[in-house]
């Protein structure tokens, strides 16, 4: 037994010291990684600033970095990177009622989510592997930063910077009742307002201030259909850090009850790609009225 | 939890410190050990389910009981039926009751008349079709009197849920696995060594062969209808590879876990790609059931004896129900009829004993006639996995129709080739290996230390580097 133990223990720290002179390796990318972004406005969020914002229609200092599915800790430890090495002038974040919903909270623990969350932001949200910061399924991500760190050196850590996509089709995907419970509802009851998600709301604002940059909220429209199915909770809760980052004297631009005809729709919680390029020239008018 | 998982990574070495270092004094200690990893083991997927392992434990241990304790025959025949109503009556309902329900709906429809069924949205306990058929074959061997039923209720429950095992087979004897409850383990320095070997391998099976055929193999049967016929045989092909690296991978872990804590499992694969002929190739592959099913149902039934109708019959009645245990589909019934079809004249012709020995048996090739033997019966094979991992009939025979059209001679597209370098050295180590117990088996070779070791750290980097996007195993299903 003695034997096979020490044998064990002899073999594993040669594949301990190969893996632990990749992590070391990796590290040492990460830490030195510059995003170069080169753009002075920023567009940031989830699908819903991805597929609306038409960066090259809004301005040409306008860059959308927004990836699907992006919870606000993700989107606050981006502007936290993008700011060790860029200046920015305006940041635009999408803020719809989802983006504060419990369902945020889980985007690290539920299979449905987490992988891919981890695979994304590892390089930025590492640290959760051993903080209470947020949930967060430790063996899964675990396992994604020996994946993703320790097999091999190479340096395309993370896949945090989104781009603009979508796309046209022929008719409007009618799926209000799917989209509204997957956003406001988790094991079949309200998700229940995020904390953790207004919270790094609230940071980025704070952070915006601190480096002088102007800050715009934008929510863009959705279908009626699925507006009318969010629940009360979530409005109430809208409107009221609405008007608390209005009287901070920071531009809400509420267009989720704004009218597109079903044309212009991908499903009901997004608009196509022509919905999408009028809605950027809307932005674009918007943003000129705040300067 | 699964077997290339790092949450079974952090399980196995603390369960086996403390199987040997904390609880190895006292058996009942350690067997109970056991039945706590192993319930940990199988709750880690879904804990609710671990309630139906428990309730067959008890009333398979208590049947044993009852068994002895009576030499009555018409009231011993009632408990056995009661062990397999209730074994049976569980997989049943979780298994086969949406099938039935729709087939006899579609019955219905038949004759014109439309019913809609009831359809149960449940979903399947893993494992339930292997640990049923273990603790059947307990109250069976007792029934027969082939076993003394035991007392020690912490032996049959460790018997029962014992995890490397437990979700995927083999699927053991009770009188090959339980007695090796009932005494002290020893740590063997040699089989615990060759254990972690065969793990290695199986990793690497399922890891390299089968995740990266799965990738292949998912993409040509999904849009199998936008092409060529040489593609889609190629489909096939990489899908025997697949459900081979998958399944036998995760036997060989499973039988190198069991060696790590002092047991011996049944051999599952015997390198069944290299059969000479059907008759052959299902005694080389997934043994445990295919000797379950032979113990338990075709010798009962009369076997290979009687008239040729009756041994058309039982060769039906085995290979339709061997398919039918895989899952509630039509696909794999006709998958387990083909293979009765491929079986029958090696049977009727009494040459399906010809193929005893192993494949090439002293020499390094085959003989062109072997060589011709293993590529026909692999070709029969492969067919035959058509049906197994088509979603329905249509689609299998649509597949196989496509196949056999002027599109055959179409160069292949949609293929990945990286896998295929590896699939040769894959083919090339299990032939070399080939009368071995499984492929990195090095007993009776002397080999240094360091080059051994190079050879699994070769292995391990093989891993890291072609792994392929990860799969569930495909036997969880069933």
């Amino acid at each position: 037994m003695r034997k096979f133990i020490k044998n064990i223990i002899f073999f594993s720290l040669i594949i301990v010291a190969y893996l632990g002179i990749n992590f070391l390796i990796n590290l040492y990318f990460i830490e030195t990684h510059k995003d170069k972004l080169s753009h002075t406005t920023i567009v940031m969020g989830d699908s819903h600033a991805q597929k609306l914002f038409y960066s090259k229609l809004i301005s040409k200092n306008t860059r959308n970095i927004a990836q699907s599915a992006e919870p606000y800790i993700i989107t606050y430890y981006k502007l936290k990177k993008i700011l060790e090495s860029n200046t920015i002038d305006t940041l635009i974040i999408a803020f719809c009622h989802h983006n504060i919903s419990g369902f945020n909270d889980i985007k690290f623990i539920d299979k449905t989510w987490s992988f891919e969350m981890m695979e994304r932001s590892y390089p930025l949200t590492g640290h959760l592997l051993y903080s209470n910061e947020y949930p967060v399924d430790r063996i899964g991500y675990l396992g994604t930063i020996i994946e993703e760190m320790c097999y091999y050196p190479h340096n395309t850590h993370g896949r945090y910077i989104g781009k603009y996509s979508n796309w046209n089709n022929e008719e409007m995907k009618k799926d209000a009742k799917d989209a509204t419970w997957r956003h406001f509802y988790y094991k079949k009851k309200n998700a229940g307002i995020s904390d953790l998600s207004v919270g790094y709301l609230k940071k980025m604002v704070q952070l915006t201030k601190e480096h002088n940059i102007n800050l715009v909220l934008m929510t863009p429209p959705v279908h009626k259909s699925y507006f009318d199915l969010i629940p009360q909770n979530f409005k109430d809760e809208f409107n009221k850090l609405k008007n608390e980052f209005e009287s901070q004297e920071i531009p809400v631009f509420d267009d989720s009850q704004y009218h597109y005809p079903d044309t212009l729709f991908l499903n009901s919680d997004h608009l196509n790609k022509k919905g999408s390029k009028i809605y950027s020239l809307r932005v674009r008018k918007q943003l000129q009225s705040i300067q | 939890m699964l077997f290339n998982s790092i949450e079974f990574a952090i399980f196995l070495p603390i369960v086996f410190l403390l199987y040997w270092f904390a609880t190895n004094k006292n058996l009942k200690v350690q067997n109970a050990l056991i039945v706590l990893a192993s319930y940990t083991f199988y709750g880690w997927w879904d804990y609710r389910f671990l309630s139906l392992i428990i309730f067959s434990s008890i009333v398979d241990y208590t049947i044993g009981l009852l068994l002895k304790k009576t030499s009555v025959q018409p009231k011993r025949k009632l408990l056995l039926l009661t062990s397999i109503i209730v074994n049976i009556g569980f997989l049943g309902f979780f298994k086969y009751f949406n099938f039935f329900a729709e087939s006899f709906a579609d019955a219905f429809t038949l004759f014109g008349r439309h019913v809609e069924p009831t359809r149960l949205n449940i979903i399947l306990p893993v494992g339930i079709s292997f640990y049923t058929f273990q603790t059947l074959s307990y109250t069976i061997d007792v029934y027969k009197k082939k076993l003394e039923p035991t007392k020690d209720v912490m032996a049959f429950f460790a018997f029962v849920s014992f995890f490397p095992q437990l979700v995927a087979g083999p699927i053991e004897r009770a009188t090959n696995l339980l007695p090796q409850f009932y005494k002290k383990r020893k740590f063997d320095f040699g089989q615990a060594t060759d254990g972690m070997r065969q793990i290695l391998w199986g990793l690497f099976k399922k890891i390299v062969i089968a995740d990266n055929a799965a990738t292949i193999v998912n993409e040509i049967f999904s849009n199998y209808d936008t092409l060529p016929g040489s593609t889609l045989i190629l489909g096939a092909v990489f899908f025997a590879f697949q459900i081979y690296g998958d399944f036998s991978g995760y036997s060989d872990i499973a039988i190198g876990t069991a060696r790590l804590f002092g047991f011996n499992l049944m051999r599952n694969f015997a390198f069944p790609y290299f059969s000479r002929d059907i008759a052959e190739f299902w005694r080389r592959w997934h043994i445990s059931l295919s000797t379950w099913f032979r113990d338990y149902v075709y010798i009962p039934l009369g076997g290979s004896k009687g008239s040729i109708g009756m041994k058309i019959r039982n060769t039906f009645i085995i290979f339709i129900v061997s398919g039918f245990w895989h899952g509630a589909n039509w696909t794999f019934i006709v998958w387990g009829g083909l293979n009765a079809l491929y079986f029958l004249p090696l049977l009727l012709a009494k040459r399906n004993r010809k193929n005893t020995d192993n494949p090439a048996e002293g020499r390094i090739l085959p003989t062109f006639r072997e060589f011709i033997g293993i590529l026909s019966t692999f070709g029969l094979t492969v067919l035959a996995w058509i049906f197994f991992r088509a979603e329905s009939l249509v689609h299998a025979l649509d597949y196989i129709n496509r196949i056999f059209s002027a599109s055959f001679f179409e160069a292949p597209k949609s293929i990945q080739w990286d896998l295929v370098p590896a699939l040769v050295v894959f083919i090339i180590v299990e032939w070399a290996q080939r009368g071995k117990q499984h492929a990195l088996e090095l007993t009776g070779v002397k080999i240094s230390k360091p080059f051994r070791w190079a050879i699994y750290y070769a292995i391990i980097i093989a891993i890291i580097y072609f792994r392929g996007e990860p799969q569930e195993f495909i036997y969880f299903q069933f």
